[in-house]
C-alpha cells in the first residue's frame, strides 16, 4: 500500500476578455479498494459553485458555470489516496467495453494489423503497440484516431492507449481507456485497463509495462473523447495558453 | 374527392402565401424550395387505421421500454433476445445517457414510424424515427388550406379533423415539462426543417429559440432574454441531433449546441423531447428486433409487420442473403434519408459479386430485405393522373398516454423510377386522410 | 410570450425598419418614374447622397430599373424587401404565419413588378401588403413589447428618411417625438447619450435644436445594441 498527496492544476490565460464559460472537469477520482481517496476537492479562480454528479461512465463529474467577463481560468485539485494494487475489486464489464467508441474504430490497416498478432494476451497485444509506435510529442491531438495515429507510427499516451483499446477488443477483450496522473512530476497520463479473469487490469503501452500502486486514475471512458479531464465552452473571440502541471508524491 | 383536384393550384398558392418550404444547399448556397404538394389525398380508412392505431402504440410502447432497458438494467441483451452488438457498437448508442432516467421515464415523445403498403393491401413497417422525425407541419398546414378552397370535399366526407397536431404536442411538451417555458430549440434558418420548427413552435405557444438563447447556469437551462432577464426552461424539444446538442459532453467543436445541457439534463431539471441517445433503437440493424421487442416487453403478438429482413449478422441469414442477392434490397444500416440503399436487381454479376464480398467481411454493417411490392398511389403529373411510389410516416406521441395522430405525411416520388421517396430527394407530399367511418 | 431574447428583440425591430424603408422609398421614387415616363431627367445622384447609397447608376431610366430590382445591391429595393423578409421568416412563432403571409405576399408582388411591364401596377400591391402587414401585426400580435419594437423600429427608420430627405421641420419633429416616447416601452438599451441629445432638443426649448444631420447621428446611434 502506498500513500499519497496529489496535485493537479490546469490554467487558462485568454489574450481577449471571455463571458459565459462553461467547464465540464473530471479529476475527482473515485474511490474503490485499490484506489482509496482518503481525501480530495477542487478549487477554482475565480471561484465557481461546482455541482457534482456521474457521468455514464461512473466518472465524478463537475461542472459550473462564470458568466463575468474574464481574461483567465484556473482550477486546482488535490487530495490523498491510498493505492493497493492487491486490493482491485471483482466486477462485471459494462458491455460497451467490448465495442469501439468515436475514436477507436478500427481501419482496414489496424484489422489487418490485429489479425497479425496470433495472440489474444493483453500484455503481449501491449508489446506489440508499444513496437509499432515511436513517441513523438506534438505530431498529435487530443481528436486524433486510434487509425490516424496508427498510420503514422507516432503519438503519445493517448495514441498508444487508443490503439491498444482497438487491438484487445477486436480480439473479443472488454478494455477501457484511462485517464489521470502517476508518481513525480508531469501532465495527464493516458493508460488501458483489460478485463481479465473478472478484474480489470490495467496496462500501459506507452512506458510497455503494468499499471501498479504509483498509477492514480481520475477518469474512464470508450476512449479519450468520452472523458477528457476538462472541457469547456466560452463566449468570445480570443487566443488561449493552457498551462498544466501535476505531481503525486509519497506521504 | 375528386372535387379538391380542381383546387390544386389555389392550394399550392395559398401553401406559398403561408412559406411553406424546405431548404436546400445546391452547389454551396442556401435555397429554400417549395415542398410540392399533390391534391389526391391518400384515404386510409376507419378500420384501417384502428389496426395501424393499434400496432403502432403497441410498437412505439415496445421501443420506449427498450430505451428505458438499455440505458438501465439490460435485462433484454442479458436474456440473449438482442445481441449486445446491434446495442452497443452503432453510433445511435450514446453512454453518455447511461443511468439517466428522462422525466416520466418517457424516451421517445414523438417518434415518425414510416410505412408502406403492399399492392394486396397489407401494411409493413419501413423504419422507425426516434429521433427527431420531422415532417408533421406539412400535412398540419396543408389540411387548414385544403380545407379553405375546397370546403365541400370536407363536407362531404367523413374525415377525422387532424388540426389538433399543435395541441397535441403542447400537451407532449407540459407532460414532461419540470417547471419552467416550453421551447424549440433550432439550428437555425438555415436548416432543412426551419419551416417546421418555427411553425411547431407557433401553433403550440412555445418559444422558439437558437444557439445563444439558451444556457445553463446551476445546473438549470434558462433563456436569455433582453437587459440580462432570464426565464427557466422547463422542457427543450430540441431539433437539433444529439452530436451537437452538448459540446461540454459529445462533439467538442459544435458550435450550435447548449453548453451544459446534459448536466441539467442529468440531475432532472428539464425534459428534453426526444431523449438523446435514442438512435440506439431505430438504427436498421435494430429494426430486425423490434417485434421481438414487443413480445419480449409487452407479451404480446406483433399487430403490425416488418418487411421481411434479414441479418447477415446471422449465419444462416447470410448464407440466404449471399444467395438472393439480386433479389433483395440491402441497407446500410450506418446511413440515413435514402442513402445507402442498394437493389440487387441493379447490379450486374460481377458488382453482386463485390457486393457478396463486403458482406461477408462487414455483416453488421447491412441488413437485406425482400422487396415489397408497393401500392402505388395517383398524383397529378400536369393534368395526368400517374401512379407513383409513396410511404407514409405516422406520428406517433408518447405523452401521459401514447396516441396516434390521425393523419401523417405521405411522400411521393416524382421519378417514376425511383423507389425511394424522401423530400431531401426531390419528392412531394400529401394529405393523408383517415376517415371516420 | 413573455421574455424576448435580444436576437428577436433585434429582428423585430429591423423588420419594422426595412418595412418603412421599402414603403417610404417606393412613395419617394414616385416622381423618378414620373420622370422616367415623360421622358425627363431626375436628380438621382442627389437622391443617392442624401441617402448615402452608393450612385451606380447611369441615367434614370437605369436608376429606375436597378434601384428597384437590383438583387445583387443590397441597397435595392427588392433586396431590402428581403432583408424584412429574412427577418420575418425568422419570426413566425413571435408574429404569427397569418401576420408572416403579408410580407411573403410583398415579396410575390415585388417579383410580378420585376417582371412586369406595368410595374407600378403590381407595386400597389407590395404597398398594400405592407399596409396589411402592419395592421395585422398591431391587430394580432398579443405581447405589447413585440407590437412597440416593431412600431419603433418603422419610427425610427421613417424619421431618419426624413431627415436625410429634407422634409419640413414639422414633421421629423412629430416622429421624433413618437419616437422619444417608445423608448422606454421597450426591452432595449437605448444609448444614454444620443437619446439626452435629442430629448435637448426636441423637448427642451431652452436648448437649441440640432441641425437634421446632427439629429441623425443621434437617432442611428440610439440602439447600439441591434
Amino acid at each position: 500500500m502506498r500513500r499519497y498527496h496529489y496535485e493537479f492544476q490546469t490554467t487558462l490565460n485568454f489574450t481577449a476578455p471571455v463571458t459565459r464559460h462553461y467547464v465540464v472537469l473530471r479529476c475527482l477520482p473515485g474511490s474503490d479498494p485499490a484506489q482509496r481517496v482518503v481525501r480530495c476537492g477542487v478549487t477554482t479562480n475565480p471561484q465557481i459553485s461546482l455541482y457534482c454528479s456521474r457521468d455514464g461512465f461512473g466518472n465524478r463529474l463537475l461542472s459550473g458555470s462564470y458568466a463575468p467577463a474574464h481574461d483567465h481560468f484556473s482550477y486546482r485539485a488535490a487530495g490523498i489516496v491510498e493505492n493497493n494494487s492487491t486490493q482491485i475489486p471483482r466486477s462485471q464489464p459494462h458491455p460497451m467495453y467490448r465495442h469501439p467508441g468515436l475514436l477507436t474504430r478500427p481501419d482496414e490497416a489496424l484489422l489487418d494489423f490485429a489479425t497479425a498478432q496470433n495472440t489474444a494476451d493483453p500484455e503481449e497485444l501491449a508489446a506489440a503497440v508499444h513496437a509499432h509506435f515511436q513517441y513523438t510529442p506534438g505530431v498529435t491531438g487530443p481528436a486524433t484516431t486510434a487509425a490516424e495515429s496508427f498510420r503514422l507510427g507516432q503519438g503519445v499516451c493517448q495514441d498508444y492507449a487508443q490503439n491498444l483499446l482497438v487491438l484487445c477488443r477486436l480480439k473479443g477483450l472488454a478494455a477501457r481507456y484511462c485517464m489521470g496522473i502517476t508518481e513525480g512530476e508531469g501532465v495527464t497520463h493516458a493508460w488501458v485497463e483489460v478485463h481479465q479473469n473478472g478484474r480489470w487490469l490495467g496496462l500501459d503501452p506507452t512506458r510497455a509495462c503494468r499499471v501498479d500502486e504509483t498509477y492514480l486514475r481520475f477518469a474512464v471512458g470508450r476512449d479519450a473523447q468520452d472523458c477528457p479531464v476538462d472541457r469547456g465552452t466560452f463566449q468570445g473571440v480570443t487566443g488561449q495558453t493552457e498551462t498544466v502541471s501535476a505531481s503525486m508524491h509519497l506521504e | 374527392m375528386e372535387r379538391i383536384i380542381e383546387h390544386a393550384g389555389r392550394i399550392n398558392d395559398q401553401l406559398q402565401r403561408y412559406g411553406v418550404k424546405f431548404g436546400i444547399y445546391k452547389n454551396g448556397t442556401f435555397q429554400e424550395r417549395l415542398f410540392p404538394f399533390d391534391p389526391i389525398p391518400r384515404v386510409i380508412t376507419a378500420a384501417e387505421f384502428d389496426e395501424l392505431n393499434r400496432g403502432l402504440v403497441q410498437r412505439v410502447n415496445a421501443l420506449n421500454l427498450f430505451l428505458r432497458d438499455v440505458y438501465g438494467k439490460k435485462q433484454i441483451i442479458l436474456d440473449g433476445v438482442v445481441p449486445e452488438d446491434f446495442v452497443f457498437a452503432g453510433s445511435g448508442y450514446l453512454p453518455q445517457c447511461e443511468g439517466i432516467t428522462p422525466p416520466k421515464g418517457i424516451y421517445s415523445h414523438i417518434s415518425g414510424i414510416d410505412l408502406v403498403q403492399a399492392k394486396d393491401g397489407g401494411w409493413f413497417i419501413l423504419e422507425d424515427n426516434l429521433r427527431i422525425p420531422s415532417g408533421a407541419s406539412y400535412p398540419l398546414i396543408a389540411r387548414g388550406l385544403c380545407r379553405r378552397c375546397s370546403p365541400e370535399t370536407f363536407r362531404e366526407n367523413p374525415i377525422v379533423d387532424n388540426r389538433n397536431y399543435g395541441a397535441l404536442l403542447k400537451a407532449v411538451m407540459d407532460n414532461v415539462n419540470v417547471g419552467g417555458l416550453n421551447v424549440i430549440f433550432t439550428p437555425g434558418r438555415y436548416n432543412a426543417a426551419y419551416f417546421e420548427h418555427s411553425y411547431l413552435a407557433e401553433q403550440t405557444g412555445a418559444v422558439l429559440a437558437e444557439c445563444g438563447e439558451l444556457f445553463v447556469e446551476n445546473n438549470v437551462v434558462y433563456y436569455l432574454g433582453t437587459r440580462g432577464h432570464k426565464e427557466r426552461v422547463g422542457a427543450i424539444y430540441r431539433r437539433i441531433s444529439d452530436e451537437y446538442l452538448d459540446p461540454t459532453a459529445f462533439l467538442p467543436e459544435s458550435l450550435i449546441g447548449i453548453p451544459g445541457v446534459m448536466d441539467a439534463y442529468r440531475a432532472g431539471n428539464v425534459a428534453l423531447i426526444n431523449a438523446p441517445g435514442n438512435g440506439v433503437a431505430d438504427d436498421k440493424g435494430i429494426y430486425y428486433f423490434v417485434p421481438k421487442m414487443i413480445e419480449y416487453y409487452l407479451h404480446e403478438t406483433p399487430i403490425l409487420h416488418n418487411a421481411p429482413t434479414y441479418l447477415p449478422f446471422y449465419q444462416e441469414d447470410r448464407e440466404y442473403v449471399l444467395a438472393n442477392l439480386e433479389k433483395l434490397v440491402v441497407k446500410d444500416v450506418a446511413e440515413a434519408g435514402g442513402y445507402g440503399v442498394v437493389f440487387g436487381r441493379d447490379m450486374d454479376e460481377a458488382q453482386l459479386e463485390r457486393f457478396r464480398q463486403t458482406i461477408r467481411t462487414e455483416p453488421r454493417r447491412f441488413i437485406a430485405q425482400e422487396v415489397i411490392d408497393f401500392k402505388d398511389l395517383p398524383i397529378m403529373e400536369g393534368d395526368q393522373r400517374v401512379e407513383r411510389k409513396a410511404d407514409l410516416r405516422v406520428f406517433v406521441l408518447s405523452g401521459e398516454e401514447t396516441i396516434v395522430w390521425p393523419s401523417g405525411l405521405t411522400r411521393f416520388s416524382r421519378n417514376p423510377a425511383s423507389f425511394v421517396v424522401n423530400s431531401s430527394q426531390g419528392g412531394g407530399f400529401k394529405d393523408t386522410w383517415v376517415l371516420s367511418r | 410570450m413573455g421574455t424576448l431574447s435580444l436576437s428577436k428583440a433585434g429582428r423585430l425591430f429591423w423588420l419594422g425598419r426595412y418595412t418603412e424603408r421599402v414603403y417610404t422609398s417606393l412613395k419617394n421614387t414616385r416622381p423618378i418614374y414620373d420622370c422616367y415616363v415623360d421622358g425627363t431627367e431626375y436628380d438621382y445622384a442627389q437622391y443617392c447622397t442624401a441617402l448615402g447609397i452608393p450612385n451606380v447608376y447611369t441615367s434614370t431610366e437605369d436608376f429606375c430599373l436597378r434601384y428597384l430590382g437590383d438583387r445583387s445591391n443590397p441597397c435595392s429595393l427588392v433586396s431590402l424587401l428581403y432583408a424584412a423578409y429574412d427577418n420575418a421568416i425568422v419570426l413566425r412563432d413571435t408574429i404569427g404565419t397569418d401576420t408572416f403571409s403579408y410580407i411573403q405576399l410583398a415579396c410575390n408582388a415585388m417579383e410580378k413588378a420585376l417582371v412586369s411591364t406595368h410595374p407600378e401596377m403590381e407595386l400597389q400591391w407590395v404597398l398594400d401588403d405592407i399596409m396589411a402587414f402592419r395592421g395585422s401585426a398591431e391587430y394580432s400580435l398579443m405581447d405589447e413589447s413585440s407590437r412597440t419594437i416593431l412600431r419603433t423600429g418603422a419610427n425610427l427608420e421613417r424619421l431618419d428618411l426624413y431627415l436625410r430627405l429634407d422634409y419640413p421641420p414639422d414633421m421629423y419633429r412629430v416622429e421624433c417625438e413618437r419616437l422619444i416616447n417608445r423608448v422606454y416601452k421597450i426591452p432595449l438599451t437605448p444609448d444614454q447619450t444620443n437619446l439626452g441629445q435629442l430629448i435637448d432638443s426636441v423637448l427642451d426649448e431652452t436648448k437649441p435644436e440640432l441641425p437634421p444631420f446632427e439629429l441623425l447621428r443621434c437617432v442611428e446611434g440610439l440602439f447600439p445594441e441591434v
